[in-house]
């Protein structure tokens, strides 16, 4: 869906699904696995402007990620606040950044709960907690084929 | 498969001691099935399925190199060879400790991935780009543990054990 100039939404409803591709790789015997979620300032697709299959389209090649899946969770689920080592508490959270051709487009961010500012490289035991709760979170709602 | 006995001299038949004797019925009937039980056994053998399920697993590993940038159609990069090396060390030790993994794979941050999965839990081992190794163990949907490993023998022997002892639990 093209942006067209629209401005960006606030995620208010804790069950708006997010949509991500994944790959049958990373599918482990009936498992996800973490280890093929990024972070931080990860893309998915909100579910309130687009359908879980529009993932799968490559919209500046303009051609279809064949044999790809698409996986879902919720804003509630990505939303969460995890302890560092040093002490602080960081908060995880959801940004909408249409692109021009992809109004959906939007990133899982990281601040500091304490001053609200973003933190754009936590430690990776942090994110390694995150991507490991996420992946807990994700389920298939299109099927990898390959 | 024994010489025919018609081909041999009547002296060479003589000769002592014997250099040639013939197979009765007894020992071509029960060698084919002999072979075939030893077959079996090496079939059902814990060490020879280790050996060709950590060849698969290297196999796996050795695909990886061949990744390019945004290989998960985001902004991944492939695994370093560093990481490569690295994950190769630790398919050593778990080969040596008969810890075999369930897969490996790219990791969306730079790496490789060494997954454990025994029905809901999971374990992995994930060497990064720049050479930062972390394991993670959880059941479920319980909270995952991650912790920090080094690249020395002792610590990654320990992570091997902390994951089969998860694994077994």
């Amino acid at each position: 869906m093209l942006a067209e100039g629209r401005s960006t939404q606030p995620f208010e409803n804790r069950d708006e699904e997010l949509y991500r591709r994944y790959q049958l790789a990373h599918f482990v015997d009936g498992v996800l696995s973490n280890i093929g979620l990024p972070f931080p300032r990860f893309s998915v697709n909100r579910s309130s402007c687009s359908e879980p299959g529009d993932v799968l389209w490559d919209d500046e090649e303009e051609r279809r990620f064949e044999g790809w899946g698409v996986l879902v969770f919720t804003v509630g689920e990505a939303r969460m606040e995890l302890r560092t080592g040093d002490g602080r508490q960081l908060g995880f959270d959801l940004e909408h950044n249409p692109l021009d051709l992809n109004y959906a487009h939007s990133e899982v961010i990281c601040f500091d709960t304490t001053t609200g500012t973003e933190v754009k490289n936590p430690s990776r035991m942090v994110q390694k907690q995150y991507r490991a709760k996420i992946s807990q979170a994700a389920r298939p709602i299109i099927p990898a084929e390959s | 498969m024994p010489a025919p006995l018609q081909g041999i001299d009547r002296i060479d038949r003589l000769r002592h001691p014997p250099i040639c004797e013939e197979i009765g019925p007894d020992v071509t009937q029960y060698l084919p099935p002999l072979l075939e039980k030893i077959q079996a056994m090496r079939d059902r053998s814990i060490y020879w399925r280790a050996r060709q399920q950590f060849g698969v697993i290297y196999a796996e590993l050795a695909r990886l190199v061949n990744l390019k940038d945004g290989w998960d159609s985001y902004d991944a990069v492939p695994p370093s060879q560093a990481a490569i090396e690295t994950a190769e060390r630790i398919l050593a030790h778990l080969r040596l400790e008969m810890l075999l993994p369930n897969r490996v794979v790219p990791s969306a941050e730079g790496g490789v991935g060494i997954c454990f999965i025994d029905a809901d839990r999971y374990a992995d081992i994930e060497v990064f780009n720049d050479q930062e190794i972390l394991g993670t163990t959880y059941r479920g949907k319980s909270e995952p543990h991650v912790w920090e490993v080094t690249a020395s023998e002792e610590s990654i022997g320990e992570a091997i054990k902390q994951i089969r002892a998860h694994l077994n639990t």
